[in-house]
């Protein structure tokens, strides 16, 4: 590849002096003439049917302009996953019972916040208490609390919307099982028959909190026409568009989502959320803006967190280590409402499939409604717990039979160019350098197995680079501007993740000027195209790549227009710097601005846009009655993604002996995404991923007792604080993906799994026993440490 | 969450103050740094009719040394504290106590009577209002039941202060200050033993100062948290010893006041720690196991008393 000048080059944020100056305007700096503010009054009962709901006297309160209850919204049903086989259950209001304790039953608009939590107060709720059940294994069996019975769609579902032929049907709860996942390749019996070795092992996963910076806002200006402003804290407008147009019955193009700094998101602000819908509902009735921002605690106690799961594994091999079987399951503690559970249930399947050559497979996952809140995806969805899972067992198999750990693994990686049985093909994958590497930076062979009470462990992970769902693909505009600034318009969401910067690193690339002389428009609705958003994993594999395609486009326009300009074919053109030069005669050159000064004047106003686009898997559509390659979230049959990411962890540990504690030395990450568009930002996520990553093994829990969250709040909700930090090494192991914007694929997702899964198997090989479930915390590991070292 | 409408005044005196403190009694809450009571406000927690903001009060933050006594004004910040090189060189429990305290930023805010007469704590208790909304109100809202412990029939909301355990352990005295007059008692009778009203302290008290011995001692403090920082203690042993094997050992953070062991040689110090682990039962309304937070504290003591052993005199 010839030398790149803008692309693999660590530089600055463009917008960081915005963000540390406090110039950047974030949801919650929104103030727009005659706004109100909304709050709402949730439940405090984990199963319980609304009886009455009195609201005269909150409605009474000067300075209250409405009150809403689940009555008057009705039964409007959203959901992250709604097809026809999964209908949509949730509504943004309570209506008739509420299933877990926070969930909203009315709302109340006001002059200001303090005026509108006062009101809550006086807002009369009769509800009926209801048995509730908490325990998802209790909740399957016959005669548990139903926490929801027939869900009867009376709308089409989203996935008719977006064009698969309609099938709509209700879906009847039996045994509380919200969706149900089957994945099935080879034969595990046979595959069984013929292991030397198998072990079966459980394992519980609890939910943790995304502590996103900033918490959940949405400012909502319903507009006499009809027309829905919007300012979201958010992670891609095409999906939350839908929403706001679906459940208000108005047309998507009047919704716009403007653009907003978010602080972080992680995963926690993809699906729509009753706060946004009501800031929305609230504008409407009242004819006025309206806030709704919820608290860190509301956030923590009523805002999903991360899956729960319990995963089975049953894995045999042979001798000397190759696997030859695997049969998993996992229960999905679903909480009240389904979610994203069937494309997580799917998701632990696919998302470890390109790691290990296991050649029988059977992968049964289904969720389990039960009385708490519901979860959703956290960076990695179901990565992140399938591989503590499968990585932890993985180590007992080795020191069962006796095997080197590293060795072990390598020998059960897939290969580069494989094709999995869902058709993927496997065009770049590094797994095995990115192995090779955490090992040897760690210290592997010297330091494994020499000092009591000190723990190397390993782990691994892989991560797919979008799929094909909603909105399926990105396109991306690019405006040559009188001054010759390139102006790129794309739907692309910055929280954090650099990706405004990223973009215009691609377009310099391209266009061989500045950076400086890009512009980044991004994130606004009305303006950008449509764009595939950034919790998919797909931000710059796709939405890169239109851009690029844009970029292009426009260097196409512009050097036919030089060409002309200057007399020259444009085999003999360049850009060099922002200037069109001809390579013969240096002194023929022509600057972006002459360009577009050369289209207005010669070329009859041409306003030089360039447009690209690009499809996440172009392979897969549906259209009418046709399908190619759908991927099943129920069979797992189907293409799934383009490429996939890798990383590989390594952690060393020290536990102390009488207090249990956990000190990490030091935490290796060797990533794989191809090329690295900004390594500083690449490092920058795989730091943040490793620091999860220590939040999930030692500290985070979302602590439940009888439904209620117990720590709700940012001194109990353990994240590792700067104290707790060890040395963390990020390595970008050499790769190239073929299909991504200049050999890039994805990053930000990887990381944490593979680092949960290494400071787990650290902690076990300190302690010399295994621990099933996390947090790590010093008393669990105290219980074990008691029972083999005996102190 | 927000504070709630409520008056506020500010004294410029102390005769001013303690007027104030004499007319509103228990209705009046005492604002210093306010580290803990601003949490507590906004959390409903406490419902006091005024405010009273001790910002303009002379005289209270300074660390005077006398022929014999270390005198500490309440108002000392615990950043002043930790810097003191008194403090530093004659008291290492209190100096690590002081440090342990959560986080660089609160330390320059926080004061020491603040943390001293810091309300107890208990997690179905520190919640928000619209938490507790779920349960009918605990033994410490004036209730009648215990959210932490089914069937519980007494508060055991901890202490969880750090420098409490600290100055005990150093034979510490509480000089307290009311429109009657000044007196001074040791610091462990201040406490009352009850989660729900930790603090025996006479209607429009305040505390003053607290009084060391000038001397310099040995000894240190250990601390369970589970993160390095900013967390309050889960269990914490202070340990202060003379240079004559003469001191005392605290256990905090396991119940609703600290534990206070006496000891006149090293060798009775090491028979303590069977007597204090019969003496430690917390119960399960903070983070970690009771069991784990009851064997910590003889692994902190044990350690503790090592070090000791080691340093030299």
């Amino acid at each position: 590849m010839s030398e790149l000048n803008h692309v693999t080059k660590g530089i600055q944020r463009m917008d960081g002096e915005f963000i540390v100056t406090g110039r950047a305007q974030y949801a919650v700096d929104i103030r727009l003439s005659g706004m109100l503010y909304g709050k709402i009054l949730r439940s405090p009962y984990p199963h319980a049917r609304i009886k009455d709901i009195k609201t005269a006297s909150a409605e009474k309160i000067v300075g209250v302009k409405g009150v809403v209850t689940g009555k008057d919204i009705g039964h409007r049903r959203f959901s992250f996953i709604d097809t026809p086989a999964y209908p949509a259950e949730e509504t943004p209001l309570a209506v008739d019972k509420t299933r877990f304790i926070g969930e909203g039953v009315a709302a109340v608009v006001a002059v200001n916040e303090e005026i509108a939590a006062q009101a809550l107060n006086f807002i009369e709720v009769e509800y009926e208490e209801l048995p509730a059940v908490f325990d998802p294994e209790e909740a399957f069996q016959d005669g548990a609390p139903a926490v929801h019975d027939v869900i009867e769609p009376n709308t089409t579902t989203a996935w008719e919307d977006f064009g698969i032929p309609k099938k709509l049907r209700p879906y009847k709860v039996v045994n509380n099982i919200s969706n149900k996942t089957l994945i099935e390749n080879g034969d595990v019996e046979k595959g069984f028959k013929e292991a030397d070795y198998i072990r079966e092992d459980r394992f519980v996963i609890p939910a943790t909190s995304h502590v996103a910076m900033e918490p959940h806002v949405a400012v909502a200006s319903y507009q006499p026409n009809g027309n829905l402003d919007v300012w979201l804290s958010h992670m891609g407008y095409e999906h939350k568009r839908f929403w706001f147009a679906k459940l208000l019955d108005i047309p998507i193009s009047k919704v716009r989502v403007h653009k907003t700094y978010v602080g972080g998101a992680f995963g926690g602000k993809i699906s729509f959320f009753p706060y946004e819908f009501i800031a929305a509902y609230l504008s409407k009735i009242t004819s006025r803006p309206v806030q709704v921002t919820l608290s860190r605690e509301e956030v923590f106690s009523a805002c999903p967190p991360s899956r729960r799961m319990i995963i089975t594994v049953k894995t045999g091999v042979h001798r000397e280590g190759r696997i030859i079987a695997q049969d998993v399951k996992v229960i999905d503690d679903v909480g009240a409402y389904r979610n994203s559970s069937p494309t997580a249930m799917y998701l632990t399947h696919v998302f470890r499939n390109p790691i290990y050559d296991i050649p029988n497979v059977r992968h049964e996952a289904y969720g389990v409604y039960t009385n708490k809140l519901s979860t959703l995806a956290k960076r990695g969805h179901g990565l992140p717990q399938m591989s503590f899972a499968v990585e932890s067992q993985i180590d007992m198999i080795c020191e069962d039979l006796g095997l080197d750990k590293v060795e072990m693994r390598l020998k059960n990686f897939r290969k580069k160019g494989d094709v999995l049985p869902n058709g993927d093909t496997l065009r770049s994958y590094a797994l095995p350098q990115c192995l090779k590497q955490a090992a040897e930076k760690i210290g592997w062979k010297g330091k494994y197995g020499r000092k009591r009470l000190r723990g190397l462990g390993i782990g691994t992970a892989s991560m797919f680079s979008g799929a094909h769902n909603f909105p399926f693909a990105s396109a991306a505009m690019v405006r040559l501007n009188h001054d010759g600034k390139i102006i790129l318009f794309t739907g692309q969401t910055e929280f954090g993740n650099g990706v405004d910067t990223v973009m215009a690193q691609i377009v310099a690339e391209v266009f061989n000027c500045n950076i400086d002389d890009v512009i980044v428009h991004s994130g606004d609705s009305e303006v950008c195209p449509h764009d595939i958003g950034n919790w998919l994993s797909a931000g710059v594999f796709v939405s890169g790549k239109a851009v690029m395609n844009a970029a292009l486009d426009l260097k196409g326009q512009m050097l036919t227009y030089a060409e002309e300009g200057l007399r020259t074919p444009i085999d003999q053109l360049a850009i060099v710097q922002g200037r069109i030069v001809s390579w013969s005669d240096k002194m023929k050159c022509l600057s972006f601005s002459d360009i577009s000064k050369y289209a207005i004047q010669k070329a009859s106003g041409d306003p030089l846009i360039g447009k690209g686009f690009s499809k996440c898997v172009p392979e897969v559509y549906f259209w009418r009655e046709e399908f190619n390659k759908m991927g099943s979230l129920s069979s797992g049959k189907g293409r799934f993604t383009e490429a996939y990411g890798f990383a590989a962890a390594t952690a060393e540990v020290e536990v102390h002996p009488e207090t249990g504690a956990v000190k990490i030395l030091k935490i290796v990450v060797a990533d794989d995404c191809g090329t690295p568009i900004n390594p500083a930002f690449v490092e920058g996520q795989v730091l943040s991923q490793a620091v999860m990553g220590i939040g999930d093994v030692l500290f985070e829990e979302v602590l439940m007792k009888v439904g209620k969250v117990m720590n709700p709040g940012l001194l109990e909700y353990k994240i590792p604080t700067v104290a707790d930090i060890p040395e963390i090494l990020s390595i970008i192991v050499d790769s190239y993906e073929p299909k991504g914007p200049f050999g890039a694929k994805e990053v930000g997702e990887n990381s944490r799994a593979a680092v949960i899964a290494a400071i787990a198997n650290a902690v076990c090989n300190a302690i010399g026993t295994r621990l099933y479930t996390l947090p790590m915390t010093p008393d669990r590991i105290r219980q074990v440490l008691g029972e083999t070292v005996g102190t | 969450m927000s504070l709630p409408d409520v008056e506020y005044i500010r004294p410029e005196s102390m005769d001013e103050l303690l007027s104030h403190m004499n007319q509103y009694g228990d209705d009046a809450a005492l604002l210093a740094g306010g580290t803990d009571l601003i949490p507590r406000l906004k959390m409903g927690l406490t419902k006091p009719h005024v405010i009273v903001s001790l910002s303009a009060i002379n005289g209270l933050s300074s660390i005077r040394q006398t022929a014999q006594t270390i005198r500490i004004g309440a108002l000392t910040t615990i950043y002043q504290l930790q810097r003191n090189p008194i403090i530093y060189t004659c008291y290492p429990a209190l100096y690590e106590a002081a440090v342990s305290i959560g986080g660089e930023s609160i330390r320059h805010t926080a004061t020491v009577g603040g943390n001293l007469i810091q309300d107890t704590r208990c997690m179905a208790y520190n919640q928000s209002k619209e938490w507790r909304a779920s349960f009918n109100p605990c033994l410490k809202q004036g209730g009648h039941i215990c959210n932490a412990v089914k069937g519980g029939r007494r508060c055991f909301a901890a202490y969880c202060g750090d420098l409490a355990p600290a100055f005990i352990s150093l034979g510490g005295l509480a000089c307290l200050i009311s429109k009657e007059g000044e007196r001074e008692i040791p610091l462990e009778a201040l406490f009352a033993g009850d989660g729900r009203s930790p603090f025996s302290m006479r209607r429009g008290e305040l505390l003053k100062e607290v009084i060391l011995l000038y001397s310099k001692t040995k000894g240190g403090y250990n601390k369970l948290r589970i993160r390095n920082t900013i967390d309050y203690p889960l269990a914490s042993v202070a340990l202060s010893s003379d240079q004559k094997e003469k001191g005392r050992l605290v256990v905090g953070a396991v119940g609703p006041c600290p534990l206070t062991y006496e000891f006149s040689s090293y060798r009775q110090l090491k028979l303590l720690t069977e007597k204090i682990d019969k003496d430690t039962i917390p119960i399960a309304n903070r983070p970690l196991s009771p069991l784990y937070r009851k064997q910590m504290v003889k692994v902190l003591a044990e350690e503790l008393i090592k070090n000791l052993g080691n340093s030299p005199s």
